[in-house]
């Protein structure tokens, strides 16, 4: 499939400030004294999370249909990531508020809120996770590398939000540096695993012409690329895609735990391993879209 | 509503039959296909650059051809293509808006253009790329099996057909209702031992194609047999799709060092 940088952005945003709404959610973020209290921390939440949501309206051929999406949950992953998403910021609003008014966090509240945003990490994940038609995706594990990404993400800026905002070392080291490990190894489980799988679907039983032998494709049905092929025949190179697979475990995980571990309790360098991790998630979503092969391509010559 | 219609196995199931036995590849329903949906209800099929370098534009129905077998014994099966009206439509219960939806009187999937946002997961939910995004109105472009036409009075009776069955040339497209087993289409799927493509999706499709025919002479199998007419590299294996400017090419050449 061919990676839209819309979407990328979208899941790689939303998904960091959704993992960071599950710390917020648990209490994990000390607040700034006042007047600010904990509205810096939920605002930044706030725009991580919107700031993937208006990532995905560049995707669309009509935005201004967007508030149609959240009509078909029932049914559609889609729906349902749009109508959680909506819903977390709403959540995130009122818990932030009351917080702030009140200098005393709502555990029922935050609890609702770190719930919502796993359902939500959820929702995203399963957009991709839910088609059949793309065998790498439709893995069970997918959904859990979304998440393990997700908190390990959250924790990581939590770790640099606290320490900016405490006088005292943060306590959060320790659970991030786990959280990275097993981020990292989800996610090389999942290449391994799910790299792997097919859908047993070839020429043949795409065309059904399986029993006259070896299918191939002998003349395509036009002579340009159209618009199937142009979205969902992107070919990347097997060397490229080891290469990338490598920068993004050592960018994501690797460099970053690193950093945790020689760490001073330096604000400029959680905040460096932060921005570190967030680029080794780029290339690796860059790659779940890139590495997907998808079933329509069996009818324009491939064999996955 | 995205939701499928739930007494959908006892309704009735229009779709086609297609017989892949007497396809020719003639183009001929495509082109018609195109032309009678470029100008129905709905925006046109749009054509990009159409006469210039590289074209773009949305088709409901494309033949493709492919070789199957090895040489004196292998076949050349054209193989025409178009949404084939799934029993249980992936693109119908991925979309987020509503605008997918699957007719629970005559089974047919269509889309309101009104209420599609363009997000395309439609398209990536269906295995056979049935769909596609109009250039010009970026809404979604499928196959409507010729609803404007199928039931319009003030079409002469045989005009009532999708364009692409009535335009056939040697018949190879049928029309009817494959949820009733004596319909003329059931009757053919039957006889022939008509099947369903990508059945392992579990799509359930309406549509179904019929078997090329055992040929009438028996293949040759010799030594010197002419080797296949496809060169085994295809075109996709030489594509990289790398793009070859500035950053790419510098990203490109460094990721090749690394």
């Amino acid at each position: 499939m061919r990676p839209a940088w819309s979407i990328i952005f979208f899941t790689t945003l939303s998904g960091l400030g959704l993992g960071f709404a599950m710390c917020l959610g648990l209490g994990l973020v000390a607040p700034l004294p006042q007047p600010f209290g904990i509205v810096p921390a939920c605002l930044l939440c706030m725009g991580l999370i919107s700031g993937g949501l208006v990532s995905s309206l560049f995707h669309l051929g009509h935005p201004e249909r967007a508030w149609r999406a959240m009509s078909q949950w029932r049914s559609s992953w889609l729906s349902r990531e749009g109508v959680l998403a909506s819903f977390i910021l709403f959540l995130l609003l009122i818990y932030m508020v009351e917080w702030w008014l009140t200098k005393e966090r709502s555990p029922v509240l935050g609890v609702l809120v770190t719930i919502t945003a796993v359902a939500t990490v959820w929702a995203t994940a399963m957009i991709y996770g839910c088609l059949k038609t793309v065998a790498r995706w439709h893995h069970p594990l997918t959904p859990y590398c979304y998440l393990s990404l997700a908190i390990a993400g959250g924790l990581l800026l939590s770790a640099c939000v606290d320490q900016a905002t405490t006088q005292t070392k943060t306590d959060l080291i320790p659970y991030v540096a786990l959280a990275l490990v097993i981020a990292t190894s989800v996610k090389i489980i999942w290449w391994l695993r799910a790299g792997a799988s097919g859908s047993g679907s070839t020429p043949e039983t795409a065309t059904g012409l399986g029993s006259l032998g070896e299918v191939k494709l002998m003349m395509p049905p036009h002579t340009e690329e159209n618009w199937l092929q142009h979205e969902m025949h992107f070919v990347v190179a097997r060397k490229h895609t080891d290469t990338l697979a490598r920068l993004a475990l050592i960018f994501g995980g690797i460099l970053p735990l690193i950093l945790l571990i020689t760490t001073s309790y330096s604000v400029i360098l959680l905040l460096l391993a932060v921005l570190i991790h967030y680029s080794g998630i780029l290339i690796e979503r860059w790659l779940f879209f890139a590495e997907a092969k998808h079933t329509v391509t069996l009818f324009y010559g491939d064999r996955h | 509503m995205t939701m499928l219609p739930k007494e959908r196995s006892t309704g009735k199931q229009l779709g086609l039959v297609i017989d892949l036995d007497i396809c020719v590849g003639c183009q001929a329903c495509v082109v018609n296909c195109k032309e009678w949906n470029t100008g129905s209800e709905g925006a046109p099929l749009a054509d990009n650059n159409a006469y210039g370098s590289d074209p773009v534009g949305s088709w409901l129905n494309r033949v493709h051809t492919f070789e199957a077998g090895k040489g004196t014994s292998a076949k050349v099966v054209h193989f025409p293509k178009s949404c084939l009206h799934c029993e249980d439509a992936p693109c119908v219960t991925v979309c987020p808006t509503g605008a997918s939806y699957k007719r629970a009187e005559d089974g047919i999937v269509l889309v309101n253009e009104e209420a599609c946002i363009g997000c395309g997961l439609c398209a990536w939910g269906c295995p056979y790329g049935a769909r596609e995004m109009d250039p010009a109105e970026q809404v979604m472009k499928k196959c409507t099996l010729c609803v404007d036409r199928i039931y319009n009075e003030h079409l002469p009776e045989e005009d009532r057909v999708p364009a692409c069955v009535r335009t056939c040339p040697t018949n190879a497209r049928h029309f009817g209702d494959l949820n009733d087993p004596e319909s003329e289409v059931s009757q053919m799927v039957k006889e022939r031992g008509g099947f369903d493509l990508l059945p392992e999706q579990e799509t359930k499709p309406v549509n179904k194609y019929l078997p090329p025919r055992a040929t009438s002479m028996p293949p040759i199998d010799r030594a010197d047999s002419p080797p296949s007419l496809i060169s085994t590299s295809t075109e996709s294996e030489k594509r990289t799709d790398v793009p070859v400017e500035g950053f790419w090419k510098w990203l490109d050449h460094a990721l090749e060092k690394i």
